[in-house]
């Protein structure tokens, strides 16, 4: 799956986007995974205290759709997904 | 009076006379200020048969209760005439600082009136106003018209003026203040060309009073503190700006690419991004009057053929000249988007025209012989030259200027503008965005996406979540987003505010400000008012419910790819349901019931 960062998530990360060999794992398990690999910034900004939700200020997309109007945090993420990650923004 | 200082002034160009005139409060609290108020004095004083370009056609200048206060981003001024290239009633707003300066000059706004036979300009100070000759700065920029005004009045005077794109009537001329801030959309800037007048400039040492001080005082504080502290509007836009919509729609299939024909999905759109504007060309964010969001970019180009330095471009200028051209040039686009605001141009119809005219270049239907140049999908360069050329109306420059709309309709192919009521549509797919489809059908001053802004729920997820793909629910939010547009636009603030605050911020704003006596729902309800008299307008102007619609390519053309893939726009579904939360008839014609509750 390809993960995509925008936003303050590109400088935290370091990363525009990344390539990751993964098995299908849920949009919550997803973010949990980033956040071992991110540390603790990343963490929080990611997930609620209890890592039991996704913070919400993230935007997560699943191959364009927001996972809210899919399965919410249990959204799956298949193996060739593209993911793209957003903090709260507007603009117009 | 509270908020407003009560005091307009007449100006007539033909007879060379500026009057002084007073406010009723009856009618103030009725229209609230700026776009409700500057519409309601428009629509009495104005025969609807009058064309815009007629010395019959008046210009209205208007400020808000809360423009120049303590609020929160109170900068705003709303420009009101007939849109030039709609027909439709035309108001543009924009921030910065002018609006406060003149009513620290002692007026609410102005009533421009006649032609002029030399060009002139309006100086108003400290209370008094005088027409001034304008004819060694006919030709001149933005830039140089505002440097020359302030040099000649006042160094702390603030202007707002025409570039040679409003002298020549480009249809999509806007009116600009502090050089980079614009009342872009609808032409407004060809009638204040058509009137001869080259500028408005203000300067004022007064105040405004408001009913209840510590009350006003705590409102504000209270909608700066939720302002502050709410991430997008306490962080996100002063970092990133409006640009940052580029990654967000287009990963969500909305982002239109090459005129709308090929899908809404960019792969190369992070070229134009927000994000890469910062990386690249950000000097640093600017705010306007009392704003803490401070979204404005100033940008520069270091090197290279497209060197130069400027302001913006904004979300929407990005994608017209960018994704819909098939460009991805940032530092070509940041170009144009300085030339327009040189030119008083809307970069938003200007891009979309340039894409209109690849489109059909690309058909066929234009040559390079034709153009005198190479409009070709993709060449940056193009858009550069042509930019000039549009605003002076050189060449094929003089059919760019009259907007996508009337040149395709002179090639025979009108469905080739991406356009409602002939003017273009901004940066959001009604496809894969369900509620803007509705939004940009709806919207009383053609296509636009600041009438009703539902792209906030569909994407961002503010105040609600809806889902952009399904149209249930859709034209509910929007008619409640459109009336409290219309209030925002009335009272004086920045649309952006609402991304933090609502209408329980704004009303007690309001409320303490003015000592009106009026409850959130009357203060909406004010909103419906202010949309239903816009409406009514446009009815006189012959507009019907098939101009309520949207180009046949959103309708009957599926998008390829993307979360939308196979979705057209189902407008139908979304209009029937609009007009009866509306409470207008299956025509769009308010009911004598509905005027009646409004007091039209």
């Amino acid at each position: 799956m390809i993960v995509r960062y925008f936003a303050y998530y590109r400088n935290d990360t370091g990363l525009k986007e990344e390539k990751l060999l993964l098995e299908p794992l849920t949009a919550l398990e997803l973010l949990g995974k980033l956040s071992e690999r991110y540390g603790e910034t990343m963490r929080k900004q990611w997930l609620s205290p209890d890592g039991k939700d996704i913070h919400p200020d993230v935007i997560f997309l699943i191959d364009g759709r927001n996972i809210d109007f899919v399965d919410g945090k249990n959204s799956l993420v298949q193996k060739d997904a593209v993911v793209s990650l957003f903090p709260r923004i507007a603009g117009g | 009076m509270y908020g407003l200082i009560g005091k307009m002034l007449r100006v007539n160009l033909t007879e060379g006379t500026v009057a002084e005139e007073y406010l009723s409060d009856v009618l103030v609290k009725k229209y609230l200020g700026g776009r409700g108020l500057g519409t309601k004095i428009y629509v009495d004083e104005v025969d609807k048969d009058t064309d815009a370009f007629a010395p019959e056609n008046k210009l209205i200048l208007m400020t808000g209760p809360l423009t120049g206060t303590f609020a929160t981003s109170a900068g705003r001024l709303m420009w009101i005439t007939k849109a030039p290239l709609t027909g439709t009633i035309g108001c543009a707003n924009s921030g910065g600082e002018f609006g406060p300066e003149l009513k620290y000059a002692g007026f609410d706004g102005v009533i421009f009136e006649g032609k002029s036979e030399k060009p002139v300009y309006l100086y108003v100070k400290d209370g008094k106003g005088e027409l001034r000759s304008a004819e060694e700065l006919w030709g001149q920029s933005v830039f140089v018209t505002t440097d020359k005004l302030i040099e000649e009045t006042d160094p702390d005077a603030r202007v707002c003026c025409i570039g040679p794109a409003g002298e020549n009537k480009v249809l999509f001329a806007g009116i600009m203040n502090e050089k980079n801030r614009a009342a872009g959309r609808g032409g407004l800037g060809a009638v204040m060309g058509s009137k001869n007048l080259k500028a408005v400039v203000a300067r004022g040492t007064g105040s405004i009073k408001v009913a209840d001080k510590e009350g006003f005082l705590a409102a504000c504080i209270d909608a700066r503190k939720k302002l502050k502290e709410n991430p997008v509007t306490g962080a996100g836009l002063g970092a990133y700006g409006t640009e940052i919509l580029v990654n967000i729609i287009n990963a969500s299939g909305g982002l239109p690419k090459h005129n709308w024909r090929d899908g809404a999905v960019d792969p190369d759109a992070d070229q134009i991004s927000g994000e890469t504007l910062v990386e690249k060309y950000l000097v640093r964010n600017k705010g306007c009057f009392g704003c803490s969001m401070a979204c404005g970019r100033v940008t520069k180009i270091k090197d290279g053929p497209y060197k130069s330095a400027g302001e913006g471009p904004e979300y929407e200028a990005a994608w017209a000249l960018g994704s819909s051209c098939g460009i991805h040039d940032l530092a070509a686009i940041c170009r144009v988007n300085f030339l327009c605001n040189e030119y008083g141009m809307d970069p938003i119809t200007l891009g979309s025209t340039f894409a209109c005219a690849m489109e059909m270049f690309d058909k066929g239907l234009l040559t390079k012989e034709e153009m005198g140049g190479n409009l070709a999908f993709g060449n940056a360069d193009a858009i550069v030259e042509f930019a000039t050329k549009t605003a002076l109306r050189e060449g094929f420059g003089d059919k760019l200027a009259e907007g996508s709309y009337r040149m395709a309709e002179s090639y025979g192919v009108p469905e080739l503008s991406m356009s409602v009521k002939k003017q273009e549509m901004p940066a959001y797919d009604g496809r894969s965005l369900q509620g803007m489809g509705l939004e940009y059908a709806t919207s009383n001053r053609g296509g636009c996406h600041v009438r009703g802004y539902l792209t906030s729920p569909e994407i961002l997820g503010i105040p609600m979540k809806l889902d952009p793909l399904v149209t249930d629910g859709k034209a509910e939010m929007l008619k409640i987003f459109q009336d409290l547009t219309a209030v925002v636009d009335s009272v004086g603030i920045c649309l952006f505010t609402t991304f933090g605050i609502g209408l329980a911020e704004i009303g007690n704003m309001v409320r303490t400000a003015t000592g009106w006596d009026m409850t959130d729902e009357e203060l909406l309800a004010t909103g419906d008012r202010i949309w239903n008299m816009e409406k009514l307008y446009n009815l006189s102007q012959g507009f019907t419910r098939a101009d309520d619609n949207l180009p046949p390519r959103l309708l009957t053309e599926p998008l390829p790819e993307g979360p939308a893939k196979g979705k057209v726009c189902e407008l139908d579904v979304m209009l029937e349901e609009y007009y009866r939360l509306r409470g207008w008839n299956e025509k769009s014609i308010p009911t004598k019931e509905k005027l009646s509750e409004l007091g039209l």
